[in-house]
């Protein structure tokens, strides 16, 4: 598609001034790009990291129930993890990275639960295993927050990046190159025009002259 | 007390010990290929009619469960004092106790799964007498109306340490009071009853395994973080250690060793406090509180007279109920042999 436009020294202006326009948003446009990629890419690596941690610790986590359930019975475990230990409250907040509006979660303590390594059952006939497991798990729950918070980051950073892409790439490929197009095809038939008065006044100068 | 009313049940029970696994046997069955080559080898046991009625392979906690409530009937049956096996029985029943009670504090209903089957009252009908959904004339109540008085005291305890809570505490807390509630009222009625029966290794045997719960329990503790006030409702009553002393020992390493130093337990407590303060792992630990309790029943399992053997007996099949779980759990989630063998407890014989 070109950009008609009338050949005037008016349009011609306002095509420069149109080209600048574009020139400094497309700079700004390609700096704010690099400046999500990098936030991006450290969000990636935060994930990367989390991820490991997640894996990790859920492996230990789950040897340890299974040792806690190898010995207790199954009576004994159901009757031990009947009360779950109340509800979680995560608290929600949001951030502006380059205009991109992003969530920071937090696992809040609970005021009435002092301590949060308390299991919600008797210690006489279960095992240690099983504190273990469900300490892990308790642990693994503050990760799983910040995973969540992480991954939804990278979600809406991936969206603005490839909306900041295309943007840019619009501008770099299609916009400038036309307004540049249409600048210099104004450039031209004004210099055409110019060229013409000239000869034309110098066929009247001759006229002129030769009276 | 009546040793010589036990000769015939102890003759029958040195015959039946010798259906026992030996450590031996749970090595080979722990090195087995598969859970299905270890059902398989199962199956020449004692456990083999229990393997055979199984539905699928993953439900050999039934056919232990089973296994296990007919020894215990079979145990009982031939007892001629049934009180002493009731009593170690009645576990089981104040497990239900925490089942009934918790869902009636939370207001859902009774999960069924999380009944024990093999205790000396059906869950149901336990539930029913102590909600007294059952009219007195239809009341069964057996030879161990001791238990059920006991029982139904506890369920009226937890109900009003329900009225006296007053939002406190959060959930977890409440859960972990109310079990140490139970806990207590069962451990205190289990040591009475041994006392009452007068039979010194039994008497010793109750009062150890106290001992060794509330070390365990004081170190799980430190763990959770409990203070000495939580504590001291959660401590068990009839051990040789006073639950008291305990509760002021419980902060301070020092004073926790100065407890146990008489004790068999001596080094048991200095390992564990020691693993403790550097946060690891109990599991080792543990196993060797385990293996020293069942020490402490093998030495009286060679009165060749009195309710020891029995008694024994029946300890040895729990504990053997839980070696096999932990082999064919093990088998079921692949665990080396070597890891399985690692945890498996001290056997009976």
């Amino acid at each position: 598609m070109t950009i008609k436009v009338n050949a005037t020294r008016q349009e011609l202006t306002r095509l420069r001034a149109r080209i600048k326009m574009a020139s400094r948003g497309h700079k700004l446009l390609k700096d704010k790009r690099d400046q999500l990629m990098k936030e991006f890419l450290a969000i990636v690596h935060e994930n990367q990291r989390l991820r490991e941690e997640l894996e990790s610790r859920l492996a230990k986590a789950y040897k340890s129930f299974a040792q806690a359930r190898a010995w207790l019975s199954p009576a004994v475990l159901e009757e031990a993890l009947m009360v779950a230990g109340g509800p979680q409250e995560v608290s929600v907040r949001h951030r502006h990275i380059m205009n991109v509006v992003v969530p920071e979660m937090e696992l809040r303590e609970r005021e009435d639960e002092q301590n949060t390594d308390v299991m919600p059952y008797g210690l006489a006939s279960t095992s240690s295993d099983l504190d273990d497991a469900l300490r892990e798990f308790r642990g693994i729950l503050t990760i799983l927050v910040k995973l969540s918070e992480v991954e939804r980051k990278i979600g809406l950073l991936a969206d603005e990046i490839e909306k900041t892409r295309r943007r840019v790439n619009a501008l770099e490929y299609v916009l400038i190159p036309e307004l540049e197009a249409a600048a210099k095809d104004v450039e031209m038939r004004l210099e055409e025009v110019d060229r013409s008065t000239a000869s034309r006044l110098m066929k009247v100068k001759d006229i002129v002259r030769a009276r | 007390m009546d040793e010589y009313s036990w000769a015939s049940a102890v003759g029958r029970i040195r015959i039946l010990e010798k259906r026992f696994l030996s450590r031996a046997e749970l090595e080979q069955l722990a090195a087995s290929a598969s859970l299905e080559s270890a059902l398989a080898a199962l199956r020449d046991t004692t456990y083999g009619p229990y393997i055979a009625k199984m539905r699928g392979i993953e439900s050999y906690d039934d056919a232990l469960r089973e296994s296990l409530a007919a020894e215990y009937d079979l145990i009982s049956r031939m007892a001629p004092e049934p009180m002493v096996i009731a009593a170690f029985r009645g576990r089981h029943d104040f497990h239900n106790l925490k089942v009934i009670a918790k869902n009636q504090r939370m207001g859902m209903p009774v999960q069924e799964e999380a009944f024990s089957l093999i205790g000396n009252f059906d869950p149901g009908q336990l539930k029913l007498w102590l909600q007294g959904g059952l009219a007195a004339s239809e009341e069964k109540r057996p030879r161990k109306d001791d238990e059920l008085s006991v029982l139904r005291e506890t369920y009226e305890a937890t109900a009003e340490f329900e009225q006296d809570d007053g939002g406190d505490y959060g959930p977890a807390l409440v859960a972990l009071r109310m079990d140490a509630l139970i806990d207590r009222a069962y451990y205190a009625w289990f040591v009475r009853v041994m006392k009452r029966h007068g039979y010194d290794s039994l008497i010793t045997y109750a009062e150890h395994e106290v001992d060794l719960i509330n070390l365990r329990m004081s170190l799980r503790g430190r763990k959770q973080g409990l203070d000495a006030k939580i504590m001291a409702s959660v401590f068990l009553p009839g051990g040789t250690i006073a639950a008291l002393d305990l509760t002021e020992a419980y902060s301070r390493d020092e004073a926790l060793k100065e407890l146990f130093k008489s004790s068999p337990f001596e080094s048991l407590a200095i390992q564990g406090i020691k693993l403790t303060a550097e946060r690891a792992s109990l599991t080792s630990w543990e196993k060797a509180c385990d293996d020293a309790l069942m020490n402490v029943i093998k030495r009286a399992r060679l009165s060749p007279m009195g309710p020891e053997p029995a008694y024994g007996y029946v300890y040895g099949r729990e504990i053997e109920t839980r070696n096999l779980r932990v082999i064919l759990s093990g088998k079921l989630s692949q665990v080396s042999a070597r890891e399985i063998s690692e945890r498996l407890r001290e056997p009976y014989v």
